[in-house]
């Protein structure tokens, strides 16, 4: 298998602290990877750094083997990387359309306006709207589109499910199974494990700042010990 | 009656002339977050390109000049983004002293070329008259000012809140590191905002200075009153910088009319009225 996303002794130093303590991780040609671990562990921060978000201190990563390590957050995008960051961080002044269209680019039988409209229909409806003004589940649904409309080769997610209805996540999940047959390669932080490990392959759990564990999803949903070892889960 | 009519065009063409200035130093704190105390200056600077222009055996008026002091106003800002960028991540006390410097070197370059005198070159022969307005006679070129501000308000609006070219500015207001997380370069976002800000405030010297008198010192007026502007409007909002440049117009020209001994006073008075009630200005968000 080649991989879209490899990872190679990442370190991260945020002042006095050490938060990402020598990351490896990759992530297959239309693989999902789950990233799971407790608050404050540096999963956020890991999907940053390979935003281009924050820098690296040391180690490398790179995608679809061109390596990125260092480079501005733009040029990481245009090498096909997009995010939904944790909180969304939409444009709030933005109508649905506009920020879809954005950063829009094209692809070869990728994600297009219409097709991103129909797996999100509610975004049709309201396309005029400014996203400000919308519903978290549906300002979550515009990052995805968002991120979608630059047909990344690999997503990044990070709790998209934070703060929404059960309702919605159920929905979201639905989003998230379409775009895993899609073919598109993920690599998503959840809290909600149910939700992660439904569009997994691969589970991969952080603590203190390095990957502690790594599995298919298929062992660690046999096993229950390892959530509780890694994430106090009962 | 006339009398009151005339102060409120009068107050009118000082409000929309002050948003043409000011729109740009609201434009570059919103997006940028850069405070540029040179704003003034580069209003100074298209104020000097047409009293050099309509003046010398060049055969220019005024309408020529506007062109030119586009071009040049756009030129400083790029210089300008270039000589503030490695100062981007400090805070706007650093930015506010570095811009302040050029202000002054500019003050004093203008001085050098210029001198001290007062300028008020001729508007366009054919506005160059008065006309008939409600028993009165009051200058054309003043109502023209209007017009031509309201065309330029409007057109920053449309462009602002209309196009492509708008929602990535607004996109950068709100989010600059997602703006570059979907794509786009945006230092070069940046420095076109700078570019055009000071095209806008170039601008902004040109039509004005028939009516205001191009002189040294009218580059810190003038940034004294666009900062009021937009801290009555709220730090980055277009909608507020409007509303605050026509309040202050207003403002200037009644306060002249009513109350000439406070009328200084007035400006700041309104000013600390609204921050009393609405500290983060009329259309501020709370700045994080
Ligand atoms: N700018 C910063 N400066 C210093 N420390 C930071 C900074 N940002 C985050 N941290 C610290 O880094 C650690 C990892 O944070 P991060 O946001 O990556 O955690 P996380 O695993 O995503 O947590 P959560 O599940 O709550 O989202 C935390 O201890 C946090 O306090
Ligand atoms: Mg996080």
């Amino acid at each position: 298998m080649s991989y879209v996303l490899e990872v190679r002794d990442l370190h991260l130093r945020l002042g006095a602290s050490h938060i990402i303590k020598g990351v490896d991780l990759t992530v297959g040609e239309g693989e999902a990877v789950a990233l799971f671990g407790r608050n404050g562990v540096g999963k956020s921060t890991l999907m940053h750094a390979l935003m281009g978000l924050v820098r690296a201190s040391a180690g490398s990563f790179l995608l679809s083997g061109e390596d990125l390590t260092g480079k501005p957050i733009d040029r990481i995008a245009r090498a096909g990387l997009a995010i939904v960051p944790q909180g969304r961080r939409i444009f709030p002044t933005l109508t649905v359309q506009e920020t879809l269209t954005l950063g829009a680019r094209k692809a070869a039988g990728g994600w297009t306006l219409e097709r991103v409209y129909d797996l999100l229909p509610r975004l049709a409806e309201r396309r005029k709207q400014h996203v400000g003004l919308m519903s978290g589940g549906e300002q979550q649904m515009v990052a995805i589109g968002r991120a979608l409309l630059r047909n990344p080769k690999l997503l990044l997610l990070d709790e998209p499910s934070e703060g929404l209805a059960p309702r919605i996540v159920g929905e979201l999940g639905e989003v998230m199974a379409a775009l895993r047959s899609d073919g598109l390669s993920i690599l998503i932080v959840e809290q909600n494990l149910e939700l992660g490990v439904n569009l997994a392959d691969r589970v991969l759990i952080m603590d203190m700042g390095r990957i502690v564990h790594e599995s298919p999803v298929q062992e660690f949903r046999d096993d229950p010990s390892i959530a509780h070892r890694h994430l106090g889960i009962l | 009656m006339s009398d009151y009519l005339f102060t409120f065009v009068n107050g009118l063409a000082r409000g929309l002339l002050l948003f043409t200035m000011a729109a740009g130093l609201s434009l570059l704190f919103g997006v940028m977050r850069v405070l540029n105390l040179a704003h003034g200056a580069i209003v100074l600077a298209g104020g000097y390109v047409a009293v050099t222009l309509t003046a010398r055996a060049t055969g220019m008026g005024l309408i020529e000049a506007l062109p030119i002091a586009l071009v040049v106003g756009a030129l400083i800002g790029t210089a300008l983004y270039f000589a503030v960028k490695p100062l981007l991540h400090r805070d706007h006390l650093d930015q506010g002293l570095l811009t302040l410097g050029f202000a002054f070197i500019f003050a004093d370059i203008a001085e050098l070329f210029w001198g001290t005198q007062v300028y008020s070159p001729p508007p366009p022969d054919f506005l160059n008259r008065s006309i008939e307005l409600l028993g009165g006679s009051y200058p054309l070129y003043r109502l023209v000012v209007v017009g031509v501000g309201i065309v330029i308000a409007v057109a920053i609006f449309v462009v602002f809140e209309r196009t492509r070219l708008g929602a990535i500015l607004r996109a950068a207001v709100s989010d600059r590191e997602m703006v570059a997380a979907v794509g786009f370069r945006v230092p070069l976002i940046m420095g076109g905002v700078f570019a055009g800000a000071s095209a806008l405030a170039a601008l902004g010297g040109v039509i004005g200075a028939p009516i205001v008198g191009v002189r040294l010192g009218l580059d810190t007026e003038t940034l004294i009153l666009a900062l009021v502007v937009i801290v009555i409007g709220g730090l980055g909002s277009l909608k507020g910088a409007l509303i605050g440049a026509l309040l202050v117009g207003q403002v200037q020209t009644l306060g002249i009319l009513l109350l000439p001994q406070a009328s200084a006073f007035l400006l700041f008075g309104v000013m600390a009225i609204v921050l009393i009630f609405k500290p983060a200005g009329l259309f501020g968000e709370t700045v994080k």
